[in-house]
Formats: C-alpha cells, structure tokens, sequence
C-alpha cells in the first residue's frame, strides 16, 4: 500500500499513509527504500480489532489530526543521504564556453539549449535590478525542496538569455507560481501543461514586448527569453525534469510559452479593461498574472459586423477543442480558459458587447450533454462524475443537476468570471485563439511587479544591448 | 579478519521535500484504499469528518490493490481531481 | 548524475578469528538467521563469484522495502555465508533476479503478517551436476545444495532487502520455510513432462522456480487408484485460511510422489486433468465462510457461489519428487501471488 503513497507522492500530490502502530518501523523501511518522504499517520494499536466506537474516537482524536500534521508539516525528514548540492553563491564552474554548455547539459542544468554562462558578473547586473536581498527566499518548492531565492532567479535569468532589466518581472513571475493556490506541485503531471506568463502595465511598452503579429511565437527577447525562464526555473529549482532527469512526467508535452503581452492601448480605445484592471489592477499598475495551459484551440477566424457573429464563432470552436478536457475543471469548480481576442475583432464586438457580455455568452453557449461530460470522465478518470453530488457538497451551481436527465445540457465553463479575455495578435487579420487551463491546476494567479528606486536612474545607465556592460 | 559486508544498501538518492499543503479547508481529498475493513470504517469516519469539521470541500474514494501497484487510471485520477491523498492500511 | 542514483557502500567489516566469537559478532549484528555462519572473506567471496561471468557490481535486482542492491558481490557474500559452494552460485543469481518479477509481489511477501517463504524449485541438468536432492527427504536437511541455496536466498532477502524479522517482516510466527525451503523435481520419475518444460522450457535447460508458500502440509494417500487419491487430496488442500483463496491467484503446489505418479500416469490422467479435479474439489461454499471475518481483503474466486483456490485450475503446481513410498503427498498452501520462473544461464 506504500507504494501507493510513493506513487502519489512522485506525481505531485501531498500524500500521508495510514499505519498501525506495530508498522511504523516496517513503514519507515519500505518509505526510505522507495525514496519517498514519509508523511505517516499512525492510527493508535490495530484497527482491525477496534470496536465501531473504539475506532471512531482515534479517528477523531488521533487520527485526522495526525493525517492534517503529515499534509501540512514544513519541512519532512531527510530521505537517506541529501543531495551533494554546490554552496549557495560558490562558483559551480570555471572554463571555456563549450566546457561549460558541456557541464551544464551534464548535470541537467540546462534545458537542452546552450545557456549563457552565469558569472558573477552576469548575476550581478541582474541583482541591481531588484531591491531585495539576493538570500531573500519566496519559499521552498516543490519536488526538490529547493528554496526559490532572489539569487536563484538571477541566476536561471541570465542563463535563459534575458536582459538584466526583466529582472523584477522574473522575481514576480516566482512569486506567482510560488503561491499556494498556483499549485506548482501539480506540474509535472501527465498531461503536461506549461505556465504562461501575462505581462501587464506600462512595462510592456518600456521593455519592447511583442503583442502584435506573431505574439506567442519566439524571435522577441523579452517573451522569447522570459517564457523560457519560466521552464528552466521549474526544471532547475522546483526539479521538473524529462528523463534522464526525474519530476516531470508528462507524457507528450510541448514546449515553453514564450510571454504573452496585450495591446492595452487598443483595449483601451476600443473601451475595454485591459487584463489587468480586469483583475483588479489600476492602469499604471505593472503585473505579471501566471496560468497553466495545457492546450490551444485552433487558430480561430471569425466574420460579420456584428458582435455575435464573432463571439458565436468563438463558443463553436472552443466547445470543440475544451469539450474534452473539461470534465477535469468541471470537477473541481473552477478551470481558466484565456481568450486571446484579435484586434480587428475586438473592436467590432466591443462596438455593442462589454467583455462580461462576452463571457456570458460563452459561458452559456458552450455546453455538452452531461451524459458526453461524464463519458469523457470515465474514459480518462478512475471516477465517475456525480453532479449531483457536486452540486450537494457546494462545488457546482445546482443548474449543473437539476435532473437525472442523461441528455440535459450542462455548462464547460462553470462561471462566466473564470474566462480571461486579453487583446493581441495581428490587426490586420481576423484571427483569435482560446487556452485551457489544466483543471484548477496552475490557477491564474497575478503578482505585482516591484521595480527597484533606482530603475530610472538604472536604465538611464543602460547604454546598448546588456551584452555590452560586461 | 576482515570480511565483506552482507548487507545491501539501497541507491544514495536525492533528499526530497515533502510535499505539503497549507491546510485542508476548501481542497478535494482522496482517501485510496485496499479495503482492509478497518480502512473502510476509517474511511467512513473521515469522509463524514473532512467536510464537517475541516472544511474540506469533497473527498473521492479510490481503490487500490491488496498487493501491487495501483491502476494508471486511479494515479490519473487522483492526480487530475484531487489536492491531497491520504492512503491506508498497512496493516 | 552519479549523484542522483549512486551506489552506496557498506564497509568491510573486522571479525574476531576465533570461530565462536565471530558467530557472536555476527550474530549481533543480526546479519545470521541464527544459525552459524561461514565468514564470508574476500578470497571466498572472489571465488564464488568467479562461477558466472559478471562483474561484481553488476546489480541483478533491487531488494524491497529497503530498496538495497542485490550486486553479484553482495549476493556472493550472503552465499558465502549460507554455506554454498561456488557451483551453486549460477542458481543463487537466477533465483536472485527471479525475486523482483512484479507478479511475485515481492514487497508483499518481506512485510507481510502471513508466514510466507519462496519455495525454491529447480530443474534441469543442474540438479544433478549441483547434487540438488529430489527424492527421499528432498524437503529435509542433509542435503548441502538443497540446505545452502534456500538459505542464501533467504540471507540476501533479509540482508540486502531489509527484511528483518518483527520490524519489517511482519510474519506473525514465522515458519522453519525461512530458513530454507528447497528442492529439485524428480524429472526422472515424473510420466509426465517436468515442471519447466511445462512453463516452456527445453528439457535441456535449467530453471529456478520461486513459489510463495505459507508452509508445508502432508496427506495420507496410501491408494492404489486416482479417485482415493483425490478425495485425500483435496480434502488437504481445501483449508481455506490459505491466502490463496482470499486472494483468489496465487499457486497451491502439489508434490507427489512417484508412486503416487505413476498410479495416475497408469490410469491415463495427464497433470491438466489432475489439476482440473483439484480446482473443481478444493472449491468451498461461500455461504460457509464465517460471515463477519475481522478483517477480509476479499478478492476472491467466486464459481456459482464456491470460493475456488486460486484463480485457475492450470495455477495449481503438480510436480514429482520424494521417497519411493507410496504414502505421503506433500501440499504447500499458496500465499496467493503468482509464481517467478527463471532460466540458469551460467
């Protein structure tokens, strides 16, 4: 039964097992030789020869409180001998550029692709882009236990090529994922969804983001560099590597998202909140905003003068390509699809429709049989879906089960708010695209970006590429 | 005299973090279980308990083998569905 | 990477040369069953390792629950240690790496309450190249192949996977299994085709079999015709405590004698038919069992109401050894995980 726990363990979930006293020891063995920690809860004596009323008193007292401790304590016991981890700050290397591409890929530092060398140097420049401390630590993160420091995050910044300017855009974008409801821990799973990174605020502007043609493709340094920061963080310091590494186990995947930004000056034109004031943000506030996404809609081409048309085109796309996967965020009350809308077509339906006009549409029109919903929860899941069961313990809106009818309609999108809705792309074409979310997993979680005193006074400094400060 | 040493020890690997949560108020539980008797009283107990008194927001009961490893759809199950595990009996 | 799946090891250790002392060195440090043991010194251990052509650290398994590396070198010095001489190493290797096959469920078996012990079968031309005893007393003590392969394979189950008895394993009793539990089939006497060509296997080769069994049991089956037999039979078979039934897999063996053979060879029953009535006989009514088990892991086999023995009648093992009497059979209950079958390559 350990191995069950060693298993739920390795796939990224907070796991204690139930043992009998007279098994501690033998569980504390067979934990140590499957290289889990070991969050155990003991249940006092044998429960096989309890009485009803004997075994639920140690329930209660004993043995829930014993399984809360084993899912939240801080720090577990070390499992064998600790990795033989390099001192924080010390010089790793010393070579040529080869020899440290060579070094790197062998100790899976790298992400495959040749990183630039973080020299002190390097770090630096990026450290004077943040007022905290370089041994300021967000928090330890999952699988490794690594901590998540400020150092750390200059260090993978400039081996992902960013420019040291990004800086207080790294330090949010950990922050973000770093956030319990964000649960990184669930990254490395099967399915194999990747984070991807929303910038917001004047900053975009300042740091020459690409929110036009050709958005979510590589070629622009700041998205292409900062996307892939954010998957050589999660492979250097959370541990989510593709064997020959360990932690990540997806089966198929694809690749890192390059940074998303908006054309919040076009939002603001056509009389939207951009997607950060969506989100409560003011207009001068810089955010990052982090969300998993697992897969895409097919580039989505819509035509007409009116709202409808657009938004109709964009509910018979997307209930094809989410229809599957959503009984997973349907479970659980909550996924975020994000719509990446076109210029050109947001403006025709901002002409006549709010963005919650938008989402309510959605939201209303994309609906499956609930018979198809729970086909598709079989076929994938150990569990059948009860709806009504869902809708009895407060996950879901009684609409979801107000009868046993196989064939009722039921929602893909449990609520209109949980749809994102973001203006970029090329405005000379009609194209728009829908992102899902993996379940409520990687929840859309906005941090603020802090950009140092100095930063006026820093950047004035910057002469040229950062390439030339050296 | 010297002599070789029986006893095998097992690979050196990495220290590994637990992994943990914050507290259980507002997550979905699963409760995987071989079906020791006593497992599936216990079960009874605390899938009455999580919500009542812990603010759990559901609990999903799988099963899992006697002996062996557990079935590919229950870990993507769990995985998919569920913030926290708790597993049981060794008994 | 050597850093994420090294191998660790464990020192050389300084015995006192004084024979009694050594035992008691040893003996505290709980690495012996009891029993005194041979010191297991490098030029030993080199010599037994010279019988197969691997290197020492080559890894034949990794042992549950502690997950320790059953290297050809650690598996050598248990041999040592056990007794065997070095041309039983190529059957303690086999038997070695037959222990991690997944259906054997081997976790299960180290850390079980059950008794449980791998009852350890060999065929082929090893038997008789070795010296395995497979007729009178082929269960018994006297025989150092029998005697020192079981319990070589027991001394790295323990020390090597970390089984040690009341901490890890959990076997309530216990039972004399643990300490060896050995034979080989008497191919020369069976009217039918031996164990491993059964499983597969030329006639030519040499197999290790490893069978879960909760112990051993006898049947007064002095008759001189399959039907007696049968009733005797499985009337022993059919105690249904065993974990097999429980379970519903696992593999009840049968060892029949070679008289007890030949009678049903002589009335036309081949092993398929022999198993078959055993399946069919050794099934119990449901309604039987005690209603309000303790505890129950009930997976069982359930034919119209009748918990069968295992899963199905071609699980039940039917082999040939022992004495020329035509008196006992012997019946070992099934823990109820399948059976591991290995070829002796060296």
């Amino acid at each position: 039964m350990l191995r069950a726990s060693a298993v739920a363990e390795k796939i990224g979930i907070p796991t204690v097992s139930i043992i009998g006293s007279a098994f501690m020891k033998q569980a504390a063995v067979v934990c140590r030789g499957l290289g889990i920690p070991f969050a155990l809860a003991e249940y006092p004596g044998a429960p096989m020869v309890d009485s009803d009323a004997e075994l639920r008193a140690k329930v209660e007292t004993n043995l829930l409180p014993a399984i809360i401790e084993g899912l939240t304590a801080v720090s577990g016991p070390a499992m064998g001998e600790a990795l033989t981890e390099p001192e924080i700050g010390s010089v790793v290397f010393k070579g040529t550029l080869d020899e440290v591409q060579e070094h790197f890929h062998q100790n899976l530092w790298s992400d495959g692709l040749p990183v630039i060398p973080p020299t002190r140097e390097w770090v630096d420049a990026f450290l004077k882009f943040t007022d905290r401390d370089p041994r300021d630590v967000i928090r330890a993160l999952p699988q490794e236990g690594r901590e998540a420091s400020i150092l750390s995050i200059a260090v993978n910044g400039v081996m992902a090529g960013c420019r040291p300017e990004y800086m207080p855009l790294l330090v949010a974008i950990v922050e973000a994922i770093s956030d319990p409801n964000f649960r990184i821990e669930a990254a490395g799973s099967t399915p194999a969804w990747e984070p991807l990174v929303v910038v917001s605020g004047p900053i975009v502007e300042e740091l020459d983001f690409n929110y036009g043609q050709g958005v979510l493709k590589v070629g622009r340094q700041a998205n292409s560099s900062i996307g892939r920061f954010a998957r050589l963080y999660m492979r250097n310091i959370c541990g989510y590597r593709i064997p020959p590494g360990t932690g990540d186990k997806g089966s198929i995947g694809y690749t890192f998202n390059v940074a998303l930004a908006e054309d919040e000056e076009w939002s603001r034109n056509i009389g939207w909140p951009t997607f950060s004031e969506d989100a409560g943000f003011g207009p001068g506030d810089n955010v990052v905003t982090v969300q998993s996404v697992v897969t895409s809609s097919p580039p989505t081409y819509s035509a007409g003068d009116t709202a409808i048309r657009h938004v109709q085109q964009f509910a018979d796309v997307f209930v094809r390509a989410f229809s599957y996967g959503s009984h997973s965020g349907v479970k659980r009350g909550y996924w975020h699809p994000l719509v990446v809308i076109g210029p050109s077509i947001a403006k025709v339906i901002a002409r006549e429709w709010t963005k919650d006009d938008v989402r309510r549409f959605l939201w209303k029109t994309m609906t499956i049989p609930a018979s198809l919903m729970r086909h598709f929860c079989a076929q994938t899941a150990a569990q059948d879906m009860d709806f009504a069961k869902l809708v009895g313990e407060g996950t879901l809106p009684a609409h979801y089960a107000p009868s046993d009818d196989p064939d009722r309609p039921v929602p893909i999108i449990v609520k209109p708010e949980h749809i994102g809705i973001l203006i970029a792309g090329d405005p000379g074409r009609n194209q728009s695209r829908g992102y899902m979310s993996n379940n409520a997993q990687g929840a859309r979680t906005s941090r603020r970006v802090a950009l140092p005193r100095e930063w006026e006074k820093l950047r004035a400094q910057q002469r040229g590429p950062a390439l030339a400060q050296r | 005299m010297k002599i070789l040493n029986p006893v095998g020890a097992p690979r050196t690997s990495g220290e590994r973090a637990l992994l943990t949560v914050s507290g259980i108020a507002g997550l979905r539980l699963a409760i995987l279980t071989n079906h020791w008797k006593s497992m599936d009283r216990m079960a009874r107990r605390m899938i009455a308990r999580a919500s009542e008194r812990y603010a759990a927001v559901g609990v999903e009961l799988y099963d899992i083998p006697i002996n062996g490893p557990m079935a590919e759809a229950v870990e993507h199950g769990v995985l998919q569905d569920c913030d926290a595990a708790i597993v049981g009996l060794a008994n | 990477m050597s850093e994420r799946s090294g191998i660790a090891e464990t020192a050389d250790l300084e015995v006192p040369d004084d024979i009694d002392a050594m035992f008691d060195a040893l003996y505290e440090r709980g690495v012996t069953d009891g029993l005194p043991v041979i010191p297991p010194t490098a030029a030993r251990v080199g010599t037994m390792m010279a019988a197969v052509p691997l290197d020492p650290g080559h890894v034949l398994a990794e042992l549950p629950p502690r997950g320790g590396l059953a290297t050809v070198e650690k598996v050598a010095v248990n041999a040592v240690m056990a007794g065997c001489r070095p041309d039983y190493f190529p059957v303690v290797v086999a038997a070695v790496e037959a222990l991690v096959q997944p259906q054997f469920n081997l976790t299960g078996i180290q850390t079980t309450t059950n008794p449980v012990a791998p009852l350890v079968l060999i065929n082929g031309p090893v038997r008789n190249r070795i010296g395995v005893n497979c007729g009178a007393g082929a269960l018994g003590p006297g025989w150092r192949a029998n005697a020192t392969v079981g319990r070589a394979l027991r001394l790295v189950m323990v020390n090597v996977g970390g089984a040690t008895p009341g901490d890890v394993d959990k076997s309530i009793l216990g039972m004399p299994g643990k300490y060896t539990l050995c034979l080989g089939e008497l191919e020369e006497l069976n009217p039918w085709e031996p164990f491993h060509v059964e499983r597969g296997y030329a006639p030519g080769e040499s197999t290790v079999t490893l069978i879960s069994v909760q112990g051993t049991q006898s049947c007064a089956a002095s008759y001189t015709e399959p039907e007696p037999i049968l009733r005797m039979l499985s009337n022993a078979m059919t105690a249904f405590g065993a974990n097999s039934y429980t379970k519903g897999n696992g593999n009840p063996v049968v060892i029949l004698p070679p008289a007890h053979a030949r009678i049903f060879a002589g009335a036309g029953w081949d092993k398929r038919q022999i198993k078959q009535a055993l399946f069919e006989r050794t099934m119990y009514p449901q309604a039987e069992f005690p209603m309000r088990l303790l505890d129950t892991t009930a997976r069982q086999q359930i034919h119209d109401g009748r918990v069968c023995i295992c899963r199905r009648a071609e699980d039940i093992v039917v082999i040939v050894a022992g004495g020329p009497e035509l008196n006992h059979i012997g019946f070992l209950a099934s823990f109820g995980n399948d059976l591991a079958i290995n070829p002796i390559r060296y």
